[in-house]
């Protein structure tokens, strides 16, 4: 019996730790000093932070991928800067020798799909959020909608088809996807814009809040889809829903629409958030580039003395209108670029810069060196980029109506330039080319340029205009090479042809 | 799989009649060998005839004796422990002299060997002389005593006449009487002695020695769960014992196992006392490349939780291990699954054995130095070099150095940095042990104290250490136990292994003009203006900031052993090991005119804690029938590792008195004074556990063995994994064939194959980890400031993401001749990793940029381990050499990279190369230039592929530089003319131990080494002019400097325009080296000095540790983890002298 007891002491023991070891969940164990998806996508908070992330790859798109393919690539801008070897794969964009290695490219592709991968975790988790705000809710979701049908947007115009993917991938899917269709994508785009529309709420942004997408952005930009794929009448439904709206309205001047005073302002439907947080010599922080990268090259007026790239040709300026007397009269041209004998402050815009043979840069998004609040230098200045303004909603919806029905948009426009009304009467050809020249002046510089090239309805009209520039341009043109990188990786991703 | 079993023809003989083919002296019972081998030293022994109730109780049989024949035979007392009837029969039958004969149903018949040695009772001694015909020559009578090599009795033992009849056994005094002719020899013959013959001449007393049988290698093996016979094992397992890991005066018993078994790769990343540094043990190479490759250790029987360090073992006391198995091939390491890919390392600690207390005090002193320093240049020498390589940059001489002649006789040879910071070194070790027991309770106790200062000042390492162990039979069925090791470590380190801020680097760089200390008693150091040197002052950083790391563990556990049916055990075992550290840190802002002086006080405080926690319960079976042998071991055992850390550190002290973190010591005015962290976690393990072994007759044998592990490291449907193996052996020697070889003792091969897991990845990795550091700004329009937090996954998740997998298939061959005087092992193996987890880049359309981890490539070693043991002199020469030999080989290829780029890291400081890893290479290769002898003129600058172009020779390539081979052939040397330089992987490794004995002397020589495996000497960075004004060594006196001066070392030039002291072939150096490792020479005292001392052995001992290394390497030590030479702690040379008593 005196066993007995030594059982019963060690049994007891047994039984301690097997209490704890045969638990159906000994095993299952989460990090307590990490954030993963165990523990992360819980609160509302959680969901506000990733469509917040969601938001955050538009800032590189713009910074490192944006300008140099929209607008250099066009007859809007060369490259500018240092001379030939400064910016050699921004040079091979505006030369159209660029290849499937071009880091441009590869950071369009990146970006984007950074937005949509990030929009696609927003979308699956949302709904699994037990406590949140339903207005907070239906934002989230309807700012997720809204990204990722813009990134599809952007992707999808540069290389056509592309990986299409509703929901988050895993390292392995991601190896192999191949391209879907554009037409499938397009209507994920189109899908997801609705959706947005939907879930959206119908006001301005006030505080905080500003800089997020609403309902109309939703709409507005569904407005430009449906002008590229040709769909006129729902463009113009599209843009008519804006504008019938009233949020909003075109700004007194042209130039408010780049102001630091004046961002998320009335003309405003999406902009490009930016923050000086003395972040340097990055694409990818909060501040924005274009600053440095536009301001003259070398003359200090702005912090790190500007770079002097994307500078306009003479083929754009000759867009400006004149009097007379050969003096432009479009109000416009100050708020856009440099012209020499340009005045700021002590500075003059010379005649001829390195980069810059006439003396021409771009002004948009300028932020002068005294002010060091909104520009540290280093590539990061505070100053938003627009993506969608109220000017170019005007505009869709006249191309979109046509000539006649369309005139009243796009003369509402160049009131404010300070010009006359188009001519009445013009036909289809003539209004159409009437309305690319207003888009040309008014959005220029505001990476739309490229876009308009190759969705004009005659298919040789991008290759054709380049051509007229000097710029070798080929049909392969029309769509830009998938990263070799991406290619290496995935063996399903085939290129478009030509490269 | 289908599976041959030749036995079933063999089954001509069964049961007991095993035991009557034998005879006593004959073969000695595997059974026996293991309980004798067990301890190393006599069996304690205890009556037969008391015993024999027990097994008769036991396994139900009765026994039929006479009491005159059972008259003080006497068997190990672990009999009783016996599982198997037949080994209980052939232990008696061995050790008492008896002979069995079964004589009914469970009835058997114990009758004295060797007075009958027909096998029937012969009650006569006198019939028995007449039947042997032998009355000629009147027998006398001999008495006498039988001693064993330390001259204490043996009892016991078998004395015989050649020829005759008569024998007899010692009595517990180990005396004994005889009747023999006046010209008969005598034989006595004693298990585990060697067998002595003894010329009567007329003598009536014959005391004799007897001495320890040759080759007494450990036969008893201990496998995961379980031991075996060495003749029972079918896999590959190397064993070491305690006599050699004792032998080594090291405080890390990992260093001890160095060169000690094949197949086993063991480099001491750092001379640091106490193997602080960290001693890395590679079993057959290299299995993961992002993983741990370091074994599994287990500690009496405790798994000890994954180790990521490699110095697990500093915490025991090398002088409580009784052995060390290394379990190599998959079909031993597999029983441990999803930890065993490295291979497991299996330590046992000293158990008390029955009979009588010895009482064992070991003490040993020592000095340590460096036994080899680079050789620097004198301050007029430095003058020189300096101001050369300075002009040849367009530099303005020193105005400090501007006149060689008068540094002379300011400076003198000026300031030797490396004697400033070595020094001779005491190292001390004391132990004292107790073990003992009677047939119910055994008990093993010792303490231990080990002092090791280190060779640089201000290094030391300390340790204090308890072990407890008991075993106690508490019933005939119920056998209860514990281990408890404990252990105090403390530790003062310093930086010898940054490429920053290593002591040694900052010493071989400071320049000889600068001092110490200045006048005035304040810390010297390069002046950045004055000497254009700042770094810091090696001196200073070893006085000033003052650290300390005080670790206690405790790994103990307690069993019980429940018999429940003869042959089928339950145990039940629980342990923990606790592991408890805190770390201290101080730094004053004392002043230094040297680089990077404290400027701001501050101290730290750090404390882990980290228990693990073992449940395990196996069911043990064991059953023989007919000659066929089974053993069935089923088992669940769960794992709960822990750790803890919390810690806090303050700056900005005022005062430099209190060293504490309180307020009144400081009272910190900003947060950037402040730190606090802590973290905790648990990684756990459930597993079920289960081998079949099956043999016939020990010559065919057969083993299955089978582990489930469940990881708390993997995803949900992917934590459970099943780790099989399968292993054959056959016996050759036992085939009655081999009677025709009579040259061979020995013929055994092996076969296995299994797998085995390492889960010894990152944690968690399968989760989608969430980037919390992106931002977004919303908002009005404000212009600086952070924006709106944002978070997403950065990284794709991989919820598939497994353990990595190592198969493994090994062949062996065991073969013995000469009557084993010359032993021979050989395995040849191959490993593959499969599943190796790397980190991929992901695809851009992931929306991913971060490395995610997948398992997707492979890598294979293939080698060879080879082990020889010889008895090198004559079995009859008064002097024994005993040799052994270990040979190692193995190829590591990294056959598949998957989808993973190649893998490619950068060192510090030294630039244009890294370690790579990449498709068809070892794993970590050099990767860097060729270089390729010095231009000699302008021409052949021009000639070449273009390297650096500069407008002269300050600033270009020019002659006097190095030539870097352009390797593919584009007329530029750039990044794309790298290759493989080579790899710290050697080509073999091998070990060499001698044991030496005569009369009371006793030699040890073990010499170690390693060939082919390559280190990259970074100090050269250093004293070949990487650092700016930094001191050089003497090989740059040997420098270019005009055509045909030097082809080997490169002009002097401060800023290097053509980069010579880029990672190239230049600073690649064969790090081959054969060392003495350990020479020791041991003076047994005399038995009447001991008995005199009231001793009962009295040993004393001198022994040189590192006593010769061999190498062509040219900087502080060849041995060099990791084969990156960042002036890493040297291994000293220790001289010792050291007692062993024993009472």
């Amino acid at each position: 019996m005196k066993n007995l007891k030594y059982l019963l002491v060690l049994l007891l023991g047994v039984t301690a730790f097997t209490q704890t070891a045969c638990k159906k969940d000994f095993l299952d164990l989460t990090p307590n000093n990490t954030i993963t998806d165990a523990n992360f996508y819980q609160t509302q908070e959680d969901i506000v932070k990733a469509v917040n992330a969601t938001y955050t790859p538009i800032q590189g798109l713009y910074n490192g991928a944006g300008w140099q393919i929209l607008d250099i690539m066009t007859d809007d801008t060369d490259k500018g800067g240092g001379g030939a070897n400064d910016g050699v794969e921004v040079g091979d964009l505006d030369n159209f020798t660029m290849n499937s290695f071009n880091p441009n490219i590869n950071t369009y592709f990146v970006q984007c799909y950074l937005g949509v991968q990030r929009a696609n975790f927003v979308l699956e988790k949302t709904p699994t959020i037990a406590v949140m705000t339903p207005s907070v809710r239906n934002r989230s979701l309807g700012e997720a909608y809204f990204l990722r049908g813009y990134y599809y947007y952007m992707l999808v115009r540069l290389f056509g088809d592309v990986p299409l993917y509703t929901a988050p991938i895993t390292l392995e899917e991601s190896l192999n996807i191949g391209r879907s269709n554009k037409a499938d994508v397009y209507r994920v785009i189109i899908a997801d814009l609705d959706s947005a529309y939907n879930k959206l709420p119908k006001t301005r942004y006030t505080g905080d809040d500003k800089g997020r997408v609403n309902a109309w952005t939703a709409k507005g930009m569904l407005a430009s889809v449906y002008l590229t794929l040709g769909i006129k009448d729902k463009a113009l439904e599209c843009a008519n829903a804006v504008i019938n709206s009233n949020v909003y309205s075109l700004n007194t001047k042209y130039e408010d629409n780049f102001s630091l005073d004046n961002e998320n302002g009335p003309e405003s439907l999406f902009e490009v958030q930016y923050r000086n947080i003395g972040q340097t010599w990055n694409f990818f922080g909060q501040g924005q580039a274009l600053n440095c990268f536009f301001a003259p090259r070398s003359q200090n007026i702005v912090q790190s003395s500007g770079y002097g790239f994307n500078v306009p040709t003479p083929n754009f300026f000759a867009n400006y209108e004149k009097n007379a007397a050969g003096q432009i009269i479009d109000k416009r041209r100050p708020g856009s670029m440099w012209v020499p004998g340009d005045k700021l402050d002590t500075y003059t815009q010379p005649n001829s810069l390195e980069g810059s043979p006439n003396g021409y840069n771009v002004r948009k998004y300028f932020v002068p060196a005294t002010n060091t609040a909104a520009d540290a230098g280093g590539w990061s200045c505070a100053l938003n980029v627009p993506v969608l303004r109220y000017a170019e909603i005007l505009l869709i919806a006249a191309e979109a109506a046509g000539p006649g029905a369309g005139d009243r948009y796009i003369n509402t426009v160049r009131k404010r330039a300070g010009l006359s009304d188009i001519p009445a009467g013009l036909n289809a050809d003539d209004f159409l080319a009437t309305v690319y020249k207003e888009r040309r002046v008014e959005l220029a510089f505001e990476m739309h340029r490229w876009f308009d090239l190759v969705r004009h309805p005659n298919p040789n009209y991008m290759v054709t205009t380049m051509n007229a520039v000097g710029k070798n341009a080929q049909p392969k043109h029309m769509l830009m090479p998938i990263p070799q990188g991406e290619r290496d990786k995935n063996p399903n991703l085939s290129q478009n042809s030509g490269y | 799989m289908r599976i041959f079993l030749p036995f079933k023809q063999g089954l001509y003989c069964c049961g007991i009649a095993i035991a009557l083919h034998c005879t006593a002296f004959q073969g000695i019972a595997n059974a026996s060998q293991q309980l004798l081998a067990n301890q190393n030293t006599l069996p304690a022994n205890v009556g037969l005839s008391g015993l024999l109730p027990e097994i008769e109780q036991k396994f139900k049989v009765s026994f039929v004796f006479k009491d005159e024949d059972l008259k003080f035979k006497t068997v190990p007392a672990k009999i009783t422990e016996t599982e198997n009837f037949n080994e209980v029969l052939q232990i008696i039958e061995t050790y008492a002299n008896l002979r069995i004969e079964k004589t009914g149903q469970q009835v058997y018949s114990l009758t004295d060997a060797l007075t009958s040695p027909t096998g029937l009772p012969n009650l006569n001694k006198e019939a028995a002389k007449e039947t042997n015909g032998k009355k000629a020559v009147a027998p006398i009578s001999i008495s006498g005593t039988v001693l064993d090599e330390n001259g204490g009795p043996i009892p016991g033992v078998a004395v015989l006449v050649i020829g005759g009849s008569a024998t007899t056994v010692t009595d517990m005094n180990g005396k004994f009487s005889i009747e023999a002719d006046e010209t008969a020899t005598l034989q006595f013959r004693f298990v585990g002695y060697e067998t002595m013959e003894v010329a009567v001449a007329g003598r009536s007393n014959i005391s004799v020695k007897l001495k320890p049988a040759l080759l007494q290698t450990k036969d008893v093996v201990v496998v995961g769960y379980g031991t075996k016979t060495k003749k029972e094992v079918s896999s590959a397992i190397g064993s070491v014992n305690a006599k050699e890991i004792s032998a080594t005066p090291v405080a890390d018993a990992a260093q001890a196992l160095q060169g000690r078994v094949a197949g086993l790769q063991v480099v001491q990343n750092s001379g640091a006392p106490g193997g602080t540094g960290g001693t890395s043990i590679r079993i057959r190479g290299i299995s993961s490349v992002n993983g741990s490759n370091n074994p599994l250790i287990v500690l009496d029987g405790f798994p000890l939780p994954d180790q990521t360090a490699d110095n697990v073992l500093n915490a025991i006391s090398p002088n409580d291990i009784e052995s060390i198995d290394v379990l190599k091939d998959a079909a031993a390491a597999s029983i441990y699954g999803v930890r065993g890919s490295n291979g497991v390392v299996i330590i046992n600690t000293k158990r008390g054995k029955e009979g009588k207390s010895t009482i064992s005090f070991d003490y040993y002193r020592g000095i340590q130095s460096a036994w080899r320093l680079p050789k620097m240049l004198n301050a007029q020498e430095y003058a020189v070099i300096n101001s050369e390589a300075r002009l040849a940059s367009g530099i303005a001489v020193l105005p400090k150095l501007a006149n060689p002649e008068r540094i002379a006789s300011a400076y003198g040879d000026g300031t030797n940095w490396l004697d400033e910071i070595f020094r001779a070194a005491a190292m001390t070790n004391m132990s004292l042990s107790a073990t003992g027991g009677t047939d119910k309770a055994r008990y093993a106790i010792s303490s231990g104290y080990f002092k090791q200062d280190g060779i640089i000042r201000g290094t030391t390492f300390d340790r204090f250490n308890f072990k407890f162990n008991g075993d106690y039979n508490a019933t005939k069925r119920l056998k209860i136990g514990n281990n408890v090791t404990m252990s105090r470590t403390t530790e003062r380190a310093k930086n010898t292994y940054d490429a920053f801020n290593s002591l040694l680097l900052l010493a071989v760089a400071s320049p000889p003009t600068v001092s110490v200390r200045n006048e005035d008693g304040t810390y010297a150091g390069g002046n950045g203006a004055e000497d254009g040197f700042n770094e810091p002052n090696p001196v200073y950083d070893i006085e000033v900031p003052q650290g300390i790391n005080t670790k206690f563990r405790a790994i103990s556990s307690i069993y019980a052993d429940y018999e429940i049916i003869p042959g089928l055990t339950a145990r039940i075992n629980y342990g923990l090991d606790f592991v408890m550290s805190n770390g201290r840190s101080w730094s004053p802002a004392i002043p230094s005119t040297g680089g990077r002086p404290i400027t701001v006080t501050g101290s730290s405080d750090n404390t882990s804690y980290n228990p693990s926690y073992l449940a395990e319960y196996t069911v043990n079976y064991k059953k023989s029938y007919k000659g066929h042998n089974f053993g069935l071991l089923g088992g669940y055992t769960a794992q709960d590792n822990n750790y803890n850390y919390l810690g806090a550190s303050r700056n900005g002290y005022t005062r430099l008195d209190l060293r504490t973190l309180s307020d009144a010591a400081v009272v910190p005015t900003s947060i950037s004074q402040i730190g606090n962290y802590n973290g905790y976690g648990t990684n756990r393990l459930l597993s079920n556990i289960g081998r079949f072994s099956y043999d016939y007759k020990e010559r065919y044998l057969l083993s299955f063995s089978l582990r489930r592990d469940g990881s708390s490291n993997f995803a949900k449907g992917n934590k459970f994994a099943v780790f099989p193996s399968v292993s054959v052996a056959w016996n050759v020697m036992d085939e009655p064939f081999m009677a025709k070889f009579p040259a061979i003792s020995n013929l055994k091969v092996r076969a296995s194959t299994g797998q085995t897991g390492n889960q010894n990845v990152t944690a968690f990795a399968y989760l989608q980890s969430i980037n919390t550091g992106i931002q977004y700004p919303f908002g009005d329009n404000s212009t600086s400031g952070g924006g709106n937090s944002a978070a997403a996954p950065t990284a794709t998740k991989n919820p598939a993401l497994v353990w990595e997998k190592n198969q493994q298939t090994n062949l062996g061959i065991d073969i013995g001749v000469l009557k084993n005087r010359v032993g021979l092992s050989i395995d040849i193996y191959q490993r593959k990793s499969l599943d190796l987890l790397f980190y991929v880049a992901p695809p851009a359309s992931s929306g991913t940029y971060d490395p995610s981890p997948l398992n997707t490539g492979t890598m294979v070693n293939k080698g060879i381990d080879l082990t020889l043991n010889a008895v090198v002199t004559n079995p009859t020469s008064p002097v024994k050499w005993n040799a052994t030999f270990i040979f190692s080989k193995y190829n590591n290829k990294v056959t598949d990279l998957g989808l993973s780029a190649p893998i490619y890291s950068t060192f510090s400081r030294i630039g244009g190369g890294g370690l790579r890893v990449d498709q068809g290479s070892p794993v970590n290769y050099f990767y860097g230039f060729v270089a390729d002898g010095i231009f000699q003129t302008q021409e052949e600058v021009n000639a070449h592929a273009k390297q650096t172009v500069g407008t002269n020779t300050s600033n270009g390539t020019s002659p006097g530089d190095i030539r870097f081979k352009d390797l593919n052939g584009d007329g530029i040397i750039n990044d794309k003319d790298r290759t493989n330089l080579g790899s710290s992987i050697p080509n073999f490794t091998y070990g060499f131990t001698n044991n030496v004995s005569w009369k009371f002397l006793e030699l040890s020589v073990f010499l170690q080494g390693s060939a082919g495996n390559k280190v990259l000497n970074f100090t050269r960075w250093y004293t070949e002019g990487g650092i700016a004004n930094g001191n050089f060594s003497k090989d740059v006196l040997k420098r270019w400097t005009g055509a045909g001066t030097s082809n080997e070392m490169p002009r002097m030039i401060q800023a290097d325009p053509n980069q010579n002291n880029r990672v190239s072939s230049r600073f690649v150096e064969d790090a081959s080296y054969l060392r003495v490792k350990n020479i020791r020479l041991s003076v047994l005292m005399p038995n009447k000095w001991a008995k005199a001392a009231k001793v009962s052995t009295f040993k004393l001992y001198g022994s040189v540790q590192n006593a010769l290394t061999f190498t062509k390497y040219t900087g502080f030590d060849p041995e060099v983890g990791g084969g990156v030479d960042n002036g890493f702690y040297p291994q000293a040379r220790t001289f010792l002298v050291g007692c062993n008593l024993e009472f």
